[in-house]
């Protein structure tokens, strides 16, 4: 072991102690920025993970729908699409906006028809039966329909209660004063997605009934597809497979998939993790300037030291390099204090978050149960791991240096008469 | 190893003066200097009078603002600190008055680092081995892996002195070792020091106010107003 190395660790862990005191409070700090960034960066890939798994799981893997309206010859594409071994089910579905009556209320929801016929709940891109908290998948027909639980309540309607459903063009004709009667359905179950913005304005009704309603006969807005692999780049790259072999089917057929539907959001929950990182970023900064403190009273109480240093032989750059191995050490230390703390407060966050609620006095958290959260979602990923582990590395290692450079700067002459 | 009786240091019309306040004050003023293997000179004179002064200029720890200096006909006037540093680990050994030992450390880490940084190419054996050889002669074996801060001053210098010892130097450079220890103490440390010298056949360069202690060295010299005078 090169003696500015031996030196360095005798520094922070001096022979009778464990620790000496300045390399302590320096490593607690470089620990509690770690490890808050890693809290933070893990909570926020949990909210993004969770919230990303259930737009996936509410708009489907990919969809494909014609930019000109409804699609009339759909059967070959159908079978097309079935075939391909990329994809795990394929579902037709037709959607609109409508008008939705009660004795109570009124609300204008989309309605989405999916293909019950010949399907069970497995079989559908959409897993609906995960989605109903009242009723089951097998009642729903041509003649019921399952509503959304805020849309219920805003209609004031139950399971087994009748609403009164205007499509778009019964509502033009009512407007030319033609007198034509809605079509009556009834609610057979209740859907909770676990998104609000969804759940207000959400209507299923079976591919047939909802046709007949829209008077669209065979048509269709398009297909819902499921993939056997769910993993975001593989649904990205047979996305672009899809969109040129639509082109050569038909031009007007469009690709999406559930990052498309949903760029705004996804691109605001990336933007919001990058500010709220580069935000704490200060913290490990303000930590690295407690380093820099006390690596910079370290070379005052140690000028002589330095001096003495020098004046057995030791060089200019290997007192340095001692000052910036102390301040690696500490980031080392620090950084690997920090996470296993960071995992300690993850793991245990539940507790952790009860009792903060206790001393809060408040029980009403709102945000549990909304986008399927039910306690503070958490996802450790390795990379932001090592990046801020790296980075408090070379935080540390900088904060060193201007204290290093310093010792190594002094005259051992002037150091040895250092009072 | 040079044969006895030959120059390890020459220095030739010495100067060096230090800036205080506008005013520029010298030091040192044209001295002339020589050490031979083997020999031991004693630098005498009142507090100011510049022998420390003198003591950094001649170990390469300051720089001259005249003259020249060569250690063992190597001059050192233009070497880099870098180059200094590296020829100052094999040539000079020193002894501090206030011992300039590292707190942090036990008698024998002290001992250990300065034998790291003295020699490069010792291994983990063979410096161990010197240790435990120079913590026997300074009489320190029970207090060996005690915290430095924890001995007296007698004992601190003792580490000193095996430290200075270490990495075999040619010349030990000792600033008024006694300086801070009682009469007793004083008489026991620069007859240990002595003795290990001649033993070791170091050359010495003692800076000392006692003139009783001055007589045990072959050399003596009396540092006035920055010159020598008989």
């Amino acid at each position: 072991m090169p003696w500015y190395l031996y030196y360095a660790l005798k520094q922070l862990f001096p022979s009778k102690k464990v620790i000496s005191y300045f390399s302590m409070i320096s490593i607690i700090g470089v620990a509690l920025g770690v490890s808050v960034l890693i809290i933070v960066q893990s909570v926020m890939n949990g909210f993004g993970e969770n919230i990303r798994r259930h737009l996936a799981k509410t708009h489907g893997d990919i969809i494909i729908y014609s930019s000109e309206g409804l699609l009339q010859d759909w059967g070959g594409l159908f079978e097309e699409l079935s075939s391909d071994k990329s994809i795990k089910q394929v579902s037709p579905y037709i959607e609109s906006i409508l008008m939705v009556q009660s004795e109570f209320s009124t609300a204008f929801p989309y309605i989405r028809g999916i293909n019950v016929r010949n399907s069970g709940p497995n079989d559908l891109a959409l897993p609906i039966d995960e989605f109903i908290v009242a009723g089951s998948y097998e009642s729903l027909n041509d003649e019921t329909i399952f509503l959304g639980v805020p849309l219920a309540d805003k209609l004031n309607v139950n399971i087994g209660d009748s609403v009164a459903l205007y499509s778009p063009k019964l509502l033009e004709y009512l407007t030319e004063e033609e007198w034509l009667f809605p079509k009556e359905f009834v609610v057979a179950g209740l859907l909770q997605t676990g998104s609000p913005k969804v759940d207000e304005n959400l209507v299923i009704g079976s591919l047939g009934g909802t046709q007949d309603l829209l008077e669209a006969e065979n048509e269709i807005t398009g297909f819902l597809i499921k993939l056997w692999n769910e993993d975001e780049r593989a649904i990205e790259s047979t996305k672009a497979l899809l969109q040129n072999r639509m082109g050569d089917y038909e031009e007007s057929l469009l690709v999406k998939n559930w990052m498309d539907m949903n760029a705004d959001l996804l691109f605001i929950l990336e933007q919001e993790k990058m500010v709220i990182s580069f935000i704490i970023i200060f913290i490990i900064l303000v930590a690295s300037f407690s380093i820099a403190v006390a690596l910079t009273l370290s070379v005052i109480r140690k000028t002589r030291e330095i001096g003495l240093l020098n004046a057995l032989g030791a060089e200019s750059w290997q007192i340095a390099l001692c000052f910036c191995l102390q301040g690696l050490f500490i980031g080392l230390v620090g950084s690997l204090s920090g996470i296993a703390f960071a995992f300690l407060v993850l793991e245990n966050r539940d507790a952790l978050f009860g009792a903060y609620l206790w001393l809060m006095n408040s029980n009403d958290v709102q945000f549990l149960g909304v986008y399927d959260l039910y306690s503070i979602p958490v996802k450790y990923l390795w990379k932001d791991f090592i990046q801020v582990f790296l980075l408090s590395l070379i935080i540390s290692f900088s904060a060193a240096l201007i204290p290093a450079l310093k010792a190594a700067k002094l005259k051992p002459s002037e150091a040895l008469r250092y009072e | 190893m040079s044969s006895k009786g030959d120059i390890l240091i020459s220095g030739k019309d010495l100067w060096k003066s230090f800036t205080s306040g506008d005013d520029e004050v010298s030091i040192i003023k044209g001295l002339d200097f020589s050490l031979a293997q083997g020999e031991s000179i004693s630098i005498m004179g009142d507090s100011g009078s510049g022998k420390s002064t003198l003591l950094n200029l001649l170990s390469g720890l300051d720089c001259l603002d005249k003259g020249s200096l060569k250690w063992k006909e190597r001059s050192i006037d233009n070497l880099s600190s870098s180059t200094l540093s590296s020829l100052r680990r094999s040539f000079i050994g020193f002894v501090f008055q206030s011992f300039y030992l590292v707190p942090d450390l036990t008698v024998y880490e002290n001992l250990y680092l300065s034998a790291k940084i003295g020699s490069k190419n010792m291994s983990r054996d063979v410096i161990h081995k010197r240790i435990k050889k120079y913590i026997e002669k300074v009489d320190l074996k029970d207090r060996e892996q005690h915290s430095v801060t924890t001995l007296s001053g007698g004992e601190k210098q003792r580490v000193a002195i095996a430290r200075a010892l270490i990495c075999d130097p040619l010349i030990i450079f000792a600033d008024e070792p006694t300086g801070n220890l009682d009469d007793h103490s004083s008489k026991e440390i620069l007859e240990l020091l002595l003795s290990l010298v001649e033993i070791e056949k170091k050359s010495l360069v003692l800076v000392t106010h006692n003139s009783d202690f001055a007589q045990y060295t072959n050399k003596k010299l009396f540092l006035k107003n920055g010159t020598f005078y008989d």
